[in-house]
């Protein structure tokens, strides 16, 4: 705990002391990627020419730049959002070869006539051809320098490790949804995870479908420790977010299944109610002695104890007390 | 939490009304919004599990969504009613870069099942499911609120959020009551009442320096179980050799204890962009059940290690620690709720486990070609467990090392595959469901057939094998064959874009698993028994269609009907078991389920002016319990779903 207090106080202290210091905000990397940093400054014989020369100048984009400017990116358009600036030609590279021989006189023209007046738009970095990488690092340069908080385990993350970009998911031009809204994130997940959208279809599952539950309670697109994206540390840390009665601690724990809610549990869905990974008793079986059965043929004797588990055992995350034997979970 | 939300809402729009009187000067303004109203009616027949997370009453409908940037100030504010109990409303909003708040809130209503005791299956016990009418539902709210404030002028945050659960209603509490040692089982069903609340604040500071950015989390968590936390039950005398309770009274049963805790949590990364990228964070948690005393502390400690020695070549290393301390109260002693005096006592509690988990994992991810990636990994997990030796049959140690391989090509662009295999073995594995070896495989292609036509197909299949399940009886008993499991999942979509305004969508997933173990038992004389190699299987298959078109430019028509059908059963073979009765059924026949479930949807969107357009919307859902035993926990049930609504947009 003190040493925990220290390293606030000294991350505080460093933080005040270096913050008039010009070249400590700057975010370099230890050893920059040279080939990918190559491939997204774009045309070095092209100069810079201002949005003016992009959105606004052009009748083809007229519905995208309106949608650009309801985003966040959009607003950085102008200076009184009192953002870092950014503009087309940050991400897209110098503009003045793509617009080279075109003339608003031209634009007016063929907007008269019904055409578009195209851009030599190959002038462009060619975004789409780019390795996913390096279509990452478009965002990644400037979202460093900002301290983006939840890019920490993005590196090692599983969907950067797979190739998964930041356009992937994040429509840059598409207004507000360049914050993907919370309630239609699965359409977005299932594009990818198409097999995993058939476990919400089973009888018992979470539900995502019907837009109360969303991906991202429990899932960090972004990367975290987990193998799944979890957006916590464990399985348990996860589910318990919302089933914090389960939580415990207890004074008569299930083993450390509790730690695991997958042992039992199939988070997505599952034919079984409550998400159970497989009907009871079979369930539990595959774990415990069955009790007893009486002798054979006493089916009488056997329907006493040999039913749904959790008909008797009703307390199974865990219990306080301790009924007639003794942490069986019955009470 | 409705009025935190609220509350929200106002403060956000307290700088935006300032903005408001500057309007005409600021050269930056962008404005939308929209408005809907309207009216949902619902019905069902039978259960309301046809419909699982609806609220069954005809209700208003309505919302809207507000999106200004009148620069500085950003605002964007979505709600939704449904219904009084279910609801949505999402809160952006932020001035420059120094203020940035989020508030998310949403309302679910879920209908439970109330499900059926066994009435016929004991000889000498009580059954009470007295409250076989009674509906259980449940409303959730769950709120999350996040507040960042920056620096002026540098990378430094100041951030909290909070995370709020709320659960309400009423759910069915299934215990077991009487002896429930060597004699009768009492099994009841009563009505509980819910309360409880989770609140889970965090508060932090971030900021960069130069090519570290490193941040500091402060977490705290409270849940209190209002309602009925404590049930009890006049728990008669049991029998005689009870070894813990062995006198009469009135207990509680069924306990949920409030519990709190703290979290600390460090994060230091370098800068993402380089070739070489390390992160590392540690975080330390508690948790105390204010019930019992019994506590639990957690610690996490990751580092990750990214090195791309070439662009063509990533590699990964990422080691994560976790060790987990529970320490439970040695005695426990349980006191008559009206007589304080009555109590009886466990006087050795056995001591839960403990453990210390270490995971290390290296991937290489490898380009030859612009067209191909590669991906191997490596991992390398030890468990290593306290306490483990009161629980007879739960190793010391485990072991795990895997290995996947995967590959991704696209030699054309209108096609990409995708192909992964893994390979897990453990050595000592602590559970019969921990597999000795187990080995995976996934396939996938996405094909665009044509400009208008695209497919994706999907396969991934499991297999496990165990030998040597563990069962304990006071004695340890192991399985004389092995536990095999098998499951693969087939998945294929085509869609097709049939004419500019007409498209159609076609899903296929079928699913189907087995296991096949060894069950342990005991026959009448107490003597230990197996059912050897019985198997479980499970069956479930999916299909879904769409159908979107524009009829005219004002109209848009959309339909859908998805159909699944799933199973599941397990066979055994033993005299003891299979033997049914007038009374008593096989012992199969508890895990015995098919359901079916259709979905039909239509619906119509007009747009009546140019900002004005009517929705209409028509969902019937038919849920079938095929098999319609009591032990499934489900039964059939039809609902009907329409609305209309009209939505009005500016801007």
């Amino acid at each position: 705990m003190v040493i925990f207090r220290r390293f606030v106080l000294l991350l505080i202290i460093a933080a005040v002391a270096l913050a008039g210091c010009e070249s400590m905000k700057a975010a370099n990397p230890i050893m920059p990627i040279k080939e990918y940093e190559r491939m997204i400054i774009g045309r070095l014989d092209a100069d810079y020419v201002g949005t003016q020369s992009c959105l606004s100048a052009c009748h083809f984009h007229d519905q995208r730049q309106k949608d650009f400017e309801a985003s966040t990116m959009g607003a950085q358009l102008s200076k009184e959002s009192g953002l870092p600036l950014v503009n087309c030609e940050s991400c897209h590279g110098p503009g003045s070869l793509a617009i080279e021989n075109l003339t608003p006189e031209r634009v007016k023209i063929d907007a008269m006539e019904g055409k578009q007046t195209e851009c030599n738009f190959k002038t462009f970095i060619d975004m789409k051809n780019l390795p996913p990488t390096a279509k990452s690092l478009i965002c990644l340069k400037c979202h460093t320098a900002n301290a983006t908080f939840n890019l920490h385990d993005w590196n090692a993350g599983t969907h950067n490790i797979n190739d998964v970009t930041c356009s992937d998911c994040h429509d840059i031009h598409a207004g507000p949804d360049l914050i993907v809204r919370p309630r239609k994130t699965f359409e977005m997940c299932f594009k990818c995870h198409a097999d995993v959208e058939a476990s919400f279809s089973l009888p018992s599952h979470h539900p995502v479908h019907e837009e109360r539950v969303f991906c991202s309670d429990c899932h960090n697109p972004h990367g975290t420790v987990t193998d799944k994206q979890l957006s916590e540390p464990t399985i348990k840390a996860t589910c318990t977010k919302c089933h914090a009665e389960k939580e415990g601690p207890f004074i008569y724990e299930h083993a450390e299944n509790t730690e695991t809610c997958t042992t039992c549990h199939s988070p997505h869905g599952s034919i079984s109610n409550n998400l159970l990974t497989v009907q009871q008793p079979f369930l539990c079986l595959q774990c415990h002695s069955g009790h007893r059965t009486g002798a054979s043929g006493d089916a009488v004797s056997r329907g006493n104890r040999w039913t749904r588990c959790t008909d008797c055992h009703s307390h199974i995350h865990g219990t306080d007390t301790p009924g007639v034997s003794g942490g069986t979970f019955v009470q | 939490m409705k009025k935190t939300f609220i509350i929200l809402c106002i403060l956000a729009l307290i700088p935006l009304s300032t903005a408001y009187g500057d309007i005409a000067e600021l050269e930056h303004e962008s404005l939308s919004s929209s408005v809907w109203l309207g009216y949902r009616m619902i019905d069902y027949i039978d259960s309301k599990r046809a419909e699982e997370f609806e609220y069954f009453e005809n209700s208003v409908i309505g919302g809207l969504e507000y999106r200004t940037f009148t620069l500085p100030h950003r605002l964007h504010l979505e709600f939704d009613l449904e219904n009084q109990y279910d609801y949505f409303g999402d809160l952006s909003y932020a001035y420059q870069d120094f203020i940035l708040l989020r508030a998310i809130h949403r309302n679910t209503f879920h209908n439970w099942t109330n499900i059926e005791l066994d009435p016929t299956g004991t000889n000498t016990a009580t059954v009470r499911w007295d409250s076989a009418s009674d509906i259980y539902d449940t409303r959730t709210g769950i709120t999350d609120v996040s507040l960042r404030l920056k620096a002026p002028d540098y990378p430094v945050h100041l951030f909290a959020s909070a995370h709020l659960v709320s659960k309400e209603g009423t759910k069915q509490q299934i215990f077991a009551g009487d002896q429930v040692f060597r004699g009768n089982v009492d099994r009841n069903s009563e009505e509980r009442d819910i309360d409880w609340k989770t609140q889970e604040y965090k508060v932090g500071v971030n900021g960069h320096i130069n090519w570290i950015e490193a941040e500091y989390i402060y977490g705290q968590k409270t849940f209190t179980a209002g309602g009925d936390a404590t049930m009890v039950y006049a728990y008669p005398l049991p029998s005689p050799g009870a070894p813990i309770r062995n006198i009469a009274g009135d207990f509680p049963h069924n306990v949920i204890p409030d519990t709190k805790g703290t979290s600390h949590t460090v994060r230091v990364h370098t800068n993402y962009t380089g070739k070489l990228v390390a992160t590392g964070s540690l975080s330390t948690k508690n948790r105390e059940s204010d019930y019992s005393g019994a506590k639990a502390d957690y610690v996490t400690g990751t580092t990750a290690i990214t090195w791309m020695p070439i662009t063509k070549l990533t590699m990964f290393l990422k080691y994560k620690y976790d060790k987990k301390d529970i320490e439970n109260p040695d005695t426990v002693t349980i006191a008559d709720v009206n007589v304080p005096a009555n109590t009886y006592t466990d006087p050795a509690v056995r001591d839960s486990i403990s453990s210390t988990t270490s995971r290390v994992s290296l991937t290489a991810r490898y380009r030859p070609s612009k067209i191909a990636t590669i991906r191997a990994n490596i991992t390398h997990e030890t468990r290593t467990r306290e306490e483990e030796e009161q629980w007879h049959i739960v190793p010391d140690s485990t072991q795990m090392n895997s290995f996947y391989l995967s590959a991704d090509a696209s030699p054309v662009k209108s096609m990409k595959f995708k192909l992964k295999y893994g390979h897990e073995s453990y050595t000592d594995p602590g559970y019969n469901i921990i597999p000795d070896s187990s080995q995976a495989l996934k396939a996938s292609m996405s094909w665009l057939i044509h400009p208008n036509v695209s497919a994706l197909l999907s396969y991934s299949g499991k297999w496990q094998d165990r030998k040597d399940l563990l069962y304990y009886d006071g004695s340890v008993n192991t399985s004389i064959n092995n536990r095999e499991v098998g499951s693969n999942l087939y998945f294929g979509n085509i869609s097709f874009l049939i004419v500019n305004d007409t498209s159609l969508t076609l899903s296929y997933a079928h699913l189907n698993s087995e296991i096949e173990e060894d069950l342990f038992f005991h026959d009448g004389g107490g003597a230990p028994t197996w059912d050897e190699n019985t198997p479980y299987k499970e069956i479930a298959t999916n299909v879904a269609a769409t159908l979107e078109k524009r009829m005219t430019d004002r109209l848009e028509l959309s339909t859908g009907v998805a159909y699944t059908h799933s199973q599941a059963s397990f066979e055994v073979d033993h005299a003891n078991l299979v033997n049914g009765t007038a009374t008593v059924e096989p012992v199969s026949q508890y895990s015995e389920t098919e359901l079916k479930e259709i979905v039909y949807s239509i619906g119509a969107s007009y747009r009546i002016m140019k900002d004005l357009i009517i929705d209409g919307y028509y969902k019937y859902v038919d849920f079938n319990d095929v098999d319609d035993n009591i032990w499934d926990d489900v039964e059939d049930g039809t609902a009907q779903t329409f609305f209309v609504k009209l939505t009005k947009k500016w801007g």
